[in-house]
């Protein structure tokens, strides 16, 4: 069970993180 | 389990804090962790707020009196900064470490080494910043918006130490939204469904896809000023090719979510205390889950409102001040419903009660005061006057800070397991009450007279409304000082609070023991303690 939830922690930190990223990126390179 | 979850679940239970100072270095509690950011907000509102008392000195009469010009904008632009990165942004943060958990029933936030790395940066960006004042030039004057060219090709150098704590508080926030979201979503209760979780948490929820999503161009934003300033690009410069009023853009994308970012968990906090004091459920619980998103989604669609007067296409104004007109109505639910729950309750005024209700008010002007601003011809006569001013220090201060001072009266029992003093925080109340408007309520008069913001001088007509903001903002400043001697008061003297303290509140937080444990909901609570404290139940 608890091995489940920390697999579903990291998947959505790990989702999140690259939109983040992906925005920052998308920001500069689309005022380029 | 595996062996090394078990083993960690067993140090879980057994080890309390660590002793010393090292304990809020290492912490990764929720608990530990929000009181952090909870102090240093309180650290920042004051300088933020002294500064503030600086401006207020210098306007409290016409001509010159303290500061050179070039000072006075540095002032109002590091008031800006920290009160909006320093102060309200981390309070909420704090109020989200230490609730959430609670109120979903999980054990800690779903990353907790992340979670001491966001608040860590926090005092090495805000030290960053204000130490600008001490740089040759000076501190950032460009005001909180940074427009360009004034902050590129005009500003200081100490703006890119601006820069670079701007990045790290952005870094901040952005990975406590990711932890925010990562909780709420994998760690809530397994028997809690998302209609069941408070208000605080929902709000929190939407405020976190808010953050990922404008935080990240904010970051853009300011590494293109980074490279415009020292590497030769032209992003922002028209004589390379760049256009100055694309920053506006892109500042605007981040700058209105920012605000909802600041007032959509202080909604929250509010659904929790009026139901409390109402003694009646939460009226329209799914409604304000609705209305909470929509002001969100909105809030994404509406940015060019703070730029009519750039010359953009009249449809493109007309777009802008229709979708703003828009954001009333999600409001106005939410307005509604608290005003619902009140009807025909049992009401009690408690502190947190008169902030709340306070709150509903003075929230509203500043809504209101936002409308008439996102009338595209109105706002030609409003633009950058201190009517504008107003309006953001109403939804600001007494909708913000209003959230955030209701908020640690409402759970001041929990944390410390102390009751504050309750005659003296009701004196402090009004003083706030009747300080705050004294000082913010003559400026929308100023404003309509066409007194402009950002400048240390005026016109002979703007004396007296002036000269009355600047006493109430002494004395609002001074409330402050009551409201550091009844918190500190209530954490050393205060009387042994109940487990529940206000007899009628709901949620999964007044399940626990007061003082409230170090590690709590060791085990998920159950379908049934769920529905028993759910707000709409």
């Amino acid at each position: 069970m608890t091995d489940k939830k920390n697999k579903g922690v990291a998947r959505t930190a790990l989702i999140v993180a690259l939109v983040a990223i992906g925005l920052y990126i998308a920001t500069i390179v689309l005022n380029g | 389990m595996s062996s090394t979850t078990a083993a960690a679940a067993h140090d879980d239970h057994h080890h309390g804090p660590e002793k010393g100072l090292l304990r809020w270095v290492k912490t990764t509690n929720h608990k530990d962790i929000g009181t952090l950011y909870m102090w240093f907000a309180f650290i920042m509102l004051l300088i933020g707020g002294a500064l503030a008392m600086g401006i207020r000195s210098e306007l409290l009469q016409p001509g010159l009196q303290l500061f050179e010009p070039q000072v006075f904008n540095q002032l109002t632009t590091m008031h800006g900064l920290i009160m909006v990165f320093g102060a309200i942004m981390p309070a909420f943060v704090g109020l989200a470490n230490w609730l959430i958990p609670m109120m979903v029933g999980a054990p800690d936030m779903a990353l907790p080494r992340m979670n001491n790395w966001s608040f860590w940066i926090l005092p090495f960006a805000g030290a960053i910043l204000l130490s600008t004042f001490f740089m040759e030039g000076g501190a950032p004057a460009f005001g909180w918006t940074f427009y360009a060219p004034l902050s590129t090709t005009f500003a200081p150098d100490s703006t890119d130490f601006f820069i670079f704590a701007v990045h790290l508080l952005g870094f901040s926030s952005i990975m406590g939204a990711i932890n925010i979201i990562a909780t709420v979503l994998n760690m809530k209760a397994p028997e809690m469904r998302l209609m069941d979780m408070p208000l605080f948490v929902w709000t929190w929820l939407i405020t976190s896809f808010l953050l990922i999503g404008a935080m990240p161009v904010l970051a853009g934003a300011v590494t293109m000023m980074l490279t415009d300033r020292n590497f030769g690009t032209a992003f922002f410069d028209a004589t390379g090719g760049g256009d100055p009023v694309m920053f506006q853009h892109i500042f605007w994308f981040f700058g209105h979510p920012e605000v909802y970012i600041m007032i959509l968990p202080a909604f929250g906090i509010i659904s929790h205390i009026i139901p409390t004091f109402a003694r009646k459920p939460l009226f329209g619980y799914s409604s304000m889950v609705y209305a909470t998103a929509s002001i969100a989604f909105l809030s994404y669609i509406v940015w060019a409102h703070h730029m009519f007067l750039t010359g953009m296409p009249v449809a493109g104004e007309l777009y802008f001040m229709y979708a703003t007109m828009l954001i009333a109505v999600p409001t106005g639910v939410k307005v509604f419903n608290w005003v619902a729950t009140m009807w025909k309750g049992s009401m009690t005024f408690e502190t947190p009660m008169l902030w709340a209700l306070s709150f509903v008010f003075l929230f509203t002007i500043g809504g209101f005061s936002g409308l008439m601003l996102g009338i595209a011809p109105a706002d030609i006569q409003y633009h950058d006057t201190y009517f504008v001013v107003a309006h953001f220090h109403y939804v600001l201060v007494t909708g913000a800070l209003w959230g955030i001072i209701a908020a640690v009266f409402y759970w001041l029992p929990k944390w410390t397991g102390k009751m504050y003093n309750e005659p003296l925080a009701k004196v402090h109340f009004w003083l706030a009450l009747i300080s705050v408007n004294v000082t913010f309520f003559p400026q929308h008069f100023l404003g309509l007279a066409g007194m402009p913001r950002r400048i240390p001088d005026y016109a002979l007509q703007f004396a007296d409304f002036n000269y009355i903001s600047s006493i109430g903002s002494f004395a609002f400043g001074l409330s402050f000082i009551l409201f550091t001697y009844i918190v500190v008061d209530c954490i050393r003297n205060g009387k042994p609070a109940d487990a529940r303290p206000w007899g009628s509140a709901k949620g999964l937080e007044w399940t626990l023991a007061t003082p409230v444990a170090y590690h709590t909901f060791d085990e998920p609570p159950t379908r049934a303690e769920i529905l028993a404290e759910s707000q709409h139940s």
